[in-house]
């Protein structure tokens, strides 16, 4: 593991995207970071950036007009980088499978590395899944050019 | 005006919890308007109450929002009831209400966190969610969930509170009680607080109800209309007054729900007090024919649920007008005139619940 | 059935004809009721509109009758708070509304148009593109 896998691994960034969740696990995402369950023992720091995120936490099932904006943020975040679907409707649509304006499920838009079960995911689940994110993220090499997304290097690597 | 600048604000911004678009037209700081552009979170519930059985549907409706969920649930529990004319036991009444008032406190001091949060008070944003996490901890001991406990059922209540989680109860929410009181004491008497909120986003008694606003927006401008006055549930039994302030800005807004909590509290503890014994749901046959409609009072306003049924397992229509659909027009009526660095605050005092707004 | 007899909670609905909708709710306006919501259901061949006002804690509604394919007035010129329940009938109904003051063009909540507006009968969910049985 080399000096960057570490500081990755001791402090991840999370970027927070709402698709459509009912707010139950939105606040319960809310509440790891307040004293009782205090995410930033981990060195994990909510940011609003997605250039800046390591973590993707993605609650609610996606639907037909926020789709666009979550595989934008996906985009928009560097590599190595993972998901966590917070929540039973973020990772299979759930209650919502039979809406109409629902996708049902994060993974029909963008790769998800974590399914954090639950409605409402606890607080606990939700920090459990981001840990096991983390070892996931520890694994990836250190890929493309730093300041580039996938998206962009594999742009690159096709015009080679 | 030519000169005037749009700015978008959202769909992600950091003090909104949820996706919603503000588009504002600004001219220097001042705001000229603002218009809400929705659908981040539609998902269509409507649609799918009507191709769920009636009863999935309780759990379906409690996932319209989840920061007041059970009283969702509770609305169109009533709302059925009505339309099948099902009785209600006593018992269950009451302890609806002790859980209605516990998801108010929790809302509220969500309220009260995130508005600290807004204008820069990080700790004190901190200090309400830590004491909120207690009535949480209470709400998980006796309905074993956190934010989503479906406690309601048509005919009655799940689950029961037994003597212990009563004392419980009893034995936390004094202390509870005096915590938040500390908080609220600086929060309301803090000079910066009252610069950052008397006098913003100010809405007359009587322009609110022309907009037809709801909860404590309106009960903020002075007006005491509370659905709880209306006595479903347990209410009409429980000593109740709404709680108003007259001069409808931020900060009476914000007042309006910090003195809530307290009467929640209150009200948590009578019920209890006076819990009858009895059955727990009332047991039912047949299925809904007819329509129903049951307004009651949500932590930010008045919810209403129109249920109309064919006599078969699904229903014909569901109907849900959530409180901040209703108070959406008075947020945009205040906005124009605010600066744009008041724009968060005013925004969040309304206390929007997208999730709702937009099912 | 084809209308509703009646609701109950709804202390009273009143009849009113698709060209005196707007008086009717403008004598609720001079009444100061406050206007809760308006509420539409599909009834085959026209649709059945309730528009419910709060009178202290009392609710009543005023109802009117629009065939498919009409265009129904607009009540934001009385009640401005109207403006938000018209779009959501145009989107989910696809009804359209004469007048309305902040107009979205059937682009409020949905945005790509279904091929039937999603809240009429005949629309079922199938018309999902993703459906594959959640394990
Ligand atoms: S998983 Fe449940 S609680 Fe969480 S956002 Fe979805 S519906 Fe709400």
């Amino acid at each position: 593991m080399n000096l960057i896998q570490k500081a990755r691994m001791k402090s991840p960034w999370i970027l927070h995207f709402n698709a459509g969740s009912c707010n139950g696990c939105d606040i319960e995402i809310l509440s790891c970071l307040t004293p009782v369950y205090d995410i930033e023992r981990f060195g994990a720091v909510n940011v609003g950036n997605p250039k800046h995120a390591d973590v993707l936490l993605v609650t609610g099932p996606v639907n037909r007009r926020n789709e666009r904006v979550l595989r934008n943020l996906y985009e928009q975040m560097l590599d190595p980088k993972i998901v966590v679907a917070v929540g039973t409707c973020a990772s299979s649509g759930g209650v919502f499978h039979n809406c109409y304006n629902c996708l049902g499920g994060v993974d029909k838009v963008i790769p998800v590395d974590v399914y954090v079960p639950g409605c409402a995911a606890k607080p606990e689940t939700i920090i459990e899944g981001v840990i096991l994110g983390l070892e996931k993220l520890a694994k990836m090499p250190a890929k493309p050019r730093p300041g580039r997304t996938s998206a962009e290097a594999e742009k690159v690597e096709a015009e080679r | 005006m030519s000169d005037a600048t749009n700015v978008p604000f959202g769909p992600q911004h950091p003090v909104l919890p949820e996706p919603i678009q503000l588009r504002i037209s600004l001219e220097d700081e001042n705001v000229l308007q603002a218009l809400p552009a929705l659908g981040y979170v539609h998902r269509g519930i409507e649609k799918a109450g009507e191709l769920n059985d009636f009863q999935q549907n309780v759990f379906l409706v409690e996932r319209v929002c989840g920061i007041c969920s059970s009283i969702h649930a509770l609305a169109y529990c009533l709302a059925v009831e009505s339309a099948m004319g099902l009785e209600v036991p006593k018992r269950a009444d009451y302890l609806r209400v002790v859980w209605m008032e516990l998801h108010r406190i929790h809302s509220h001091l969500l309220y009260l966190g995130l508005l600290a949060e807004a204008f820069g008070f990080e700790s004190m944003f901190m200090e309400f969610w830590r004491i909120r996490e207690r009535v949480m901890d209470l709400l998980e001991m006796t309905a074993g969930n956190r934010v989503i406990i479906s406690v309601c059922t048509i005919g009655g209540v799940r689950r029961d509170i037994d003597a212990e989680q009563a004392r419980t109860i009893r034995e936390e929410l004094p202390k509870v009680r005096e915590e938040v009181q500390r908080l609220v004491d600086a929060l309301l008497g803090d000079y910066t607080v009252k610069r950052r909120t008397a006098g913003k986003g100010v809405i007359s008694g009587q322009a609110a109800l022309d907009l037809g606003a709801v909860g404590p927006t309106l009960r903020g401008s002075g007006v005491a209309q509370d659905m709880r006055m209306a006595g479903y549930a347990a209410y009409s039994e429980l000593q109740f007054q709404p709680v108003t302030f007259p001069d409808g800005d931020t900060y009476s807004r914000t007042a309006v729900r910090a003195y809530e909590v307290f009467q929640s509290m209150d009200l948590v503890l009578a019920a209890l007090e006076n819990l009858p014994e009895g059955e727990l749901a009332a047991k039912f046959k047949g299925r809904p024919d007819g329509a129903a409609l049951a307004r009651v009072e949500a932590p930010r306003g008045e919810l209403i649920y129109m249920v109309v049924g064919n006599g078969t397992k699904n229903l014909e229509r569901m109907r849900v007008r959530v409180p901040t659909y209703a108070n959406i027009p008075a947020l945009l009526s205040v906005l124009p005139g605010c600066e744009f660095a008041d724009v968060p605050v005013v925004t969040l005092s309304i206390d929007p619940c997208i999730s709702c707004t937009e099912r | 059935m084809s209308e509703l007899a009646a609701v109950q909670g709804i202390e009273r609905i009143e009849d009113a004809p698709l060209e005196g909708l707007l008086e009717a709710v403008r004598a609720y306006r001079d009444r100061r009721a406050r206007f809760i919501t308006a509420t539409c259901l599909d009834r085959g061949e026209r649709f059945e509109i309730l528009y419910l006002f709060d009178e202290g804690l009392k609710t009543v509604a005023v109802r009117t009758f629009l065939p498919k394919g009409q265009r129904l007035p607009s009540i934001t010129g009385v009640y401005l708070c109207g403006f938000l329940v018209e779009n959501e009938l145009q989107d989910l109904f696809g009804i359209e509304v004469d007048g309305l003051d902040i107009d979205y063009r059937g682009k409020f909540l949905v945005t790509n148009t279904f091929e039937t507006p999603p809240l009429l009968k005949q629309t079922t969910c199938e018309l999902r593109p993703t459906k594959e049985e959640p394990s």
